[in-house]
């Protein structure tokens, strides 16, 4: 009679149900081993936390951005914005008269400080805005009693009638230490003033209002020093009201969406996350060695026993369910420290992360920990899932397992040795689908990393053949140098590859990211060293705030240039307009420049430029637009840019792309008197001062710094070194947290190959103990075990030298390029390379230190007695 | 299979031979020979003779070159492997020179593994383990580790767990190869009353003439071929 398919699946369920007595064997054998069980579990908890925390910091960060906008926007569906940044309060009067737009509020946002902490000024119409904006305004009215409500409604009042009065959040006014009616000193741009707390805002149903100081637009303007005009308004509006009101504004201003503005802002930190999660990746799978490494490790040394197994009626299916599972108590305890180490560090890293953000892209307001379910599932996910696929291969190594190994017991090893050329083989095409992948994959950041991973994972699968090569070719050294220890230690090496192989590669990929990593931060920091030498043409700038404005739209006294060049020791005076300006595929910087020395100075063009550049500049036909944009878009000279100017929209053709590390999103550089002209804008954010020849420096600073602290509101005067000091503190400052990353990286493939090392040491306990037994010192024994891992440290730096370097051109090729735009020459510092073999090395060594005296302690006899 | 009358075992023309560099070395030649249920049968040979090839192959292994080896009627030689590890969890036990105890397994769980896997009720596995552990004198140590173990110990519960699941046939690989001659003699004692209480089936592959002793017929296996010996041999 034919067994039916229910048969089937009953048979083939019996084939992998384990009896109880397999299970105890396999969970005394993990608690038996405990250096290696728990090695296992910190390296798969570490690759964990890694990603958690940066996904934790990631999303922390998004959602901080997201409660920023949201605190900020509120409720507002669109916005109207001038091209030139400025709308006149008489043109809100009448847009709201004229369109009956009564969910309408003119807003000023900007930038704060109170002692250290940053806030984010808001000024409102608090009456136009009473019914947009409950959550602000409706806030302190909720009390349980009238005396509260009318409190509140007192506070309101003062923050209409009374100059300089703000709302504080109650979070911001407990960490300034401010309470109702106290005066606190706010920083504004380059400027400082007293300002009156009109009241506190409460916490409402655990959203918090923090990072915000709300005051009625006729403070804000006055405290930005724009009386008149307001940054834009904010509306309420169906789509019908909003088709009607784009139709009606007049030349100059446009109506946009709230949700489009949003989604701008978040794509420009896309690419920042996602290298910190490619990062975080990379930690995951130096994990994922690990956990291969210790899984084929307990495999091997079992191997007699799983032939003992088969032998009596053990299947091939219950033996790969018994690893498959020994793997996933490992994974779900690793994974399960590694959500609790992931929070901790996650609680620092969003530190970094926001403070990264807030340096290059815009001020986030909430930066606290935010706990997100997903993101901890997800960690757990890819912990659980990566030591899976990290355990299959050693699962699937203990089913073949034949009852023959009982007597066979170095077959295994032959057998990973005869696969070393294939594992090569295989790696090599990997590395040249990596390789292949790179032209044809575009644009594409995502396709970018998975190269990377291919040629990563391609290395490393080529990598113990390379170590075999290595130990072979340097036993007759060790022998020469170290007599018949040396010897051994070289043939140790050999003689355990499978295993020896695999710890070198995980140290190898560690240590090729830091190597990687390191040249592409190396190269980075001196093109933008580079760059800020060329770029920063003045000797002493002077501007509405530092950095050279644009946050604020105040400007410097038009008469202030020629003051400046009357000056002894100034040679010539660049004036500067930097503002953001709409393009038709989003906003992105623009500086208008003038200079009294004619021609600016300054620009490293990529590639062509246009004819005639300088003379077309300034006639107002042409734009330079930086690499980033230009890479962005797909543009080049000779293409068109729009811009939306004051009198509607405007083309330019490009002239000439330069290099520019200065903004992720795009810079325009347009002739100061055409922007001038066609934004309205005569003002003036910086200037810029060369100092002729032989004049004294210190002398012209400090008549610059005298003019500069009579301005309304005093400028801010920095010299060429403070800003290139600064810009390259910022630049130390962002790349913080991929320091961090790397050490974290370091650190898992340390445990990897303090796990490797254990694990040999255990295997070789015996071999060991017939050294000892005839005659070897447990000086010499030790020396063999450090000759051994001395090599293993030194093969894996050496092996990570082309990787790293492989990993830091193609980061700064593709990855960075992709990411942000930016082109860089490759620069290899004999340094990083030397510090690279350098953290092999000694990282190996600290990972041999135990095991080598582990080893030396034993006794020879007991080790001799355990079969 | 169990209302098998036959002979337990049935190994017919077996050839076995393994490449060595471009050569092939013959190993087996034609080796043929019938084990009764319940009977004792020694291969008897120095190092390299082959005999542990031939206890391969019956145990299914390895495979013949030529010939085949039937279990109670049942030709092993063309099984698939999950029918040839059925075949072992139920009708095959295995005493090997170097006890091959589950080192992470007390005496009682050794015990109890081969049971479980032929899900033997829990209650009838601590009465079989029980009965066992008496018969060959380890009452009291089912909760011994191995290597709390003397080596006679071990190799008394490695016996103990070749026949608790009551196999049709036992095969064992120089039982006594890894003891001191005393301990040695009581393991052979032990052997050969057990399997005359129990009646099990044994082949036993030994290089010792006192091993071989407790065997109802002895084969010599020399040079790749089996003979029946009845005289005594010269080594």
């Amino acid at each position: 009679m034919s067994r039916g398919p229910g048969t089937r699946v009953v048979g083939a369920l019996d084939a992998v149900r384990l009896p109880p007595a397999l299970l105890t064997a396999s969970r005394r054998y993990l608690t038996r081993h405990p250096w290696q069980t728990w090695l296992s579990i910190i390296g798969i908890a570490l690759g964990v936390a890694v990603v958690i925390a940066v996904d934790l910091a990631n999303e922390s960060a998004r959602r901080g951005f997201r409660l920023s906008v949201e605190q900020v926007a509120g409720p507002a569906t669109h916005q109207i914005r001038a091209a030139d940044g400025r709308i006149h309060d008489a043109t809100y009067t009448r847009l709201r008269l004229a369109q009956g737009l009564d969910l309408a509020t003119p807003v000023i946002e900007a930038p704060m400080r109170v002692g250290e902490r940053s806030l984010t000024l808001l000024g409102l119409d608090l009456i136009a805005a009473a019914p947009m904006r409950p959550d602000l305004l409706a806030a302190g009215a909720g009390g349980a009693d009238a005396r509260s409500a009318r409190a509140w409604a007192t506070a309101l009042i003062a923050l209409l009638a009374e100059p300089d009065t703000l709302l504080l959040s109650a979070a911001d006014a407990k960490a300034i230490g401010a309470a109702p009616g106290d005066e606190i000193t706010v920083g504004i741009g380059s400027g400082e003033r007293r300002m009156r707390v009109a009241a506190v805002l409460p916490d409402q149903q655990g959203q918090t209002l923090g990072g915000l100081a709300v005051t009625d637009i006729a403070t804000a303007q006055e405290v930005t020093g724009s009386i008149g005009t307001v940054e834009r308004i904010d509306l309420i509006l169906t789509d019908a009201q909003a088709d009607r009101l784009a139709a009606a504004l007049p030349t100059g201003l446009r109506l946009t969406t709230t949700a489009q503005r949003t989604n701008a802002l978040a794509q420009m930190t896309r690419a920042f996350h996602t290298n910190l999660t490619a990062m975080s990746l990379l930690a995951m799978l130096v994990g994922g060695f690990i956990v291969y490494n210790t899984m084929t490790f307990a495999v091997l040394q079992r191997r007699s026993l799983l032939g003992t197994l088969r032998m009596q009626g053990v299947t091939r299916g219950q033996l790969f369910a018994l690893v498959l599972l020994e793997t996933l108590v490992l994974a779900a305890i690793g994974s399960l420290l590694g959500v609790l180490m992931g929070i901790a560090v996650g609680a620092g890293l969003v530190q970094l992360v926001t403070r990264t953000i807030n340096d290059i892209y815009f001020q986030l307001n909430v930066r606290s920990l935010h706990l997100d379910w997903l993101s901890l599932i997800k960690g757990v996910g890819l912990g659980v899932g990566v030591t899976l696929i990290a355990g299959l291969g050693p699962a699937l190594e203990a089913a073949r397992s034949q009852p023959r190994d009982v007597i066979r017991r170095t077959l295994v090893e032959q057998r990973g040795q005869r696969l070393l050329p294939w594992l090569a083989l295989a790696g090599l095409v990997l590395i040249g689908l990596g390789v292949g992948l790179v032209p044809l994959s575009g644009r594409s950041m995502t396709w970018g990393f998975v190269a990377l991973f291919l040629i990563i994972v391609g290395a490393s699968l080529g990598m113990p053949l390379l170590v075999r090569v290595l130990a072979v070719a340097t036993t007759p050294l060790f022998g020469g140098l170290f007599g018949s220890v040396g010897r051994l230690a070289a043939r140790g090496i050999t003689a355990s590859i499978t295993r020896s192989g695999l710890a070198v590669a995980a140290l190898a990929v560690a240590v090729a990211a830091t190597v990687g990593v390191g040249i592409m931060i190396g190269s980075f920091r001196v093109s933008v060293s580079d760059w800020l030498e060329h770029t920063l043409t003045s000797d002493i700038y002077i501007a509405t705030e530092p950095g050279g404005g644009g946050g604020t739209d105040t400007s410097l006294p038009p008469a202030l240039a020629d003051e400046l060049l009357d000056l002894p020791g100034v040679a010539a005076v660049s004036q500067g307009r930097r503002r953001p300006v709409e393009t038709r595929t989003g906003q992105m910087s623009m500086l208008a420049l003038t200079s009294s020395a004619g021609t600016p100075r300054g620009f490293n063009f990529r590639g062509e430029t246009a004819e005639n550049l300088w003379q077309r500049w300034r006639a107002g036909e042409l734009a330079l637009v930086s690499e980033p944009y230009a890479y962005r878009q797909g543009v080049g000279v000779g293409d068109r840019l729009e811009l939306f100017t004051t009198q509607g929209w405007h083309g330019f053709e490009i002239g000439g792309v330069f290099q520019d590390y200065g903004s992720e999103s795009g810079t325009v550089i347009l002739s100061k008197p055409v922007y001038a002209k066609l934004w309205a804008d005569p003002g003036v954010s910086s200037m810029g001062i060369v100092l002729a020849d032989g004049a004294d420096a210190d002398a012209v600073e400090a008549r610059v710094q005298a003019i500069a602290a009579r301005l309304t509101p005093p400028a801010a005067v920095q010299t060429n070194r403070g800003i290139r000091a600064l810009s390259l503190a910022i630049f130390d400052r962002t790349f913080t947290i991929t320091e961090v990353l790397r050490l974290l990286a370091i650190g898992v493939a340390f445990v990897g190959i303090l796990s490797a090392l254990m694990a040999l040491e255990l295997e070789r306990a015996k071999d060991y103990a017939v050294l000892r037994a005839t005659g070897m010192t447990r000086g010499q024994l030790r020396l063999l075990i450090l000759l051994q891992t001395t090599l293993m440290g030194t093969a894996a730096g050496l092996l990570a030298i082309p990787l790293g370097l492989a990993m830091g051109d193609l980061l700064i090729e593709v990855i960075n390029l992709r990411s942000f735009g930016w082109t860089m020459p490759l620069r290899i510092t004999p340094d990083t390379l030397a510090a690279g073999v350098l953290l092999a090395w000694v990282a190996a060594m600290l990972a041999g230190a135990y095991p080598a005296l582990r080893a030396a302690r034993a006794a020879p006899a007991q080790a001799l007695r355990e079969e | 299979m169990d209302e098998h009358s036959g002979p337990a075992l049935e190994v017919l023309g077996l050839g076995k031979s393994y490449a060595e560099g471009r050569r092939r070395r013959t190993v087996l030649r034609d080796v043929g020979f019938d084990v009764a249920a319940g009977e004792c049968v020694a291969l008897l040979g120095r190092s390299g003779s082959g005999k542990s090839t031939l206890l391969n192959l019956l145990a299914g292994i390895d495979r013949p070159d030529t010939g085949e080896v039937r279990i109670m009627g049942r030709s092993v030689t063309g099984m698939g492997e999950p029918e040839l590890t059925l075949l072992r969890r139920r009708h095959i036990g295995f005493i090997y020179q170097f006890f091959n105890l589950i080192p992470t397994l007390t005496v009682a769980e050794n015990l109890a593994l081969p049971l479980e896997l032929n899900r033997m009720p829990a209650a009838r596995r601590r009465e079989r383990i029980a009965e066992l552990l008496g018969k060959v004198g380890l009452d009291g140590r089912e909760g011994a580790f191995p290597d709390q173990l003397s080596g006679g110990e071990q190799q008394r519960v490695a016996i103990a767990r070749a026949i608790i699941h009551e196999p049709s046939l036992v095969l064992a690989d120089e039982p006594t190869g890894n003891l001191d001659a005393h301990t040695g003699h009581r393991v052979l004692e032990l052997l050969s009353h057990l399997f005359r209480d129990e009646g099990h089936t044994l082949i036993l592959v030994t290089h010792s003439r006192e091993v071989s002793a407790i065997a109802d017929r002895i084969f010599a296996v020399e040079d790749g071929q089996l003979t029946e010996r009845t005289e005594a041999l010269s080594w």
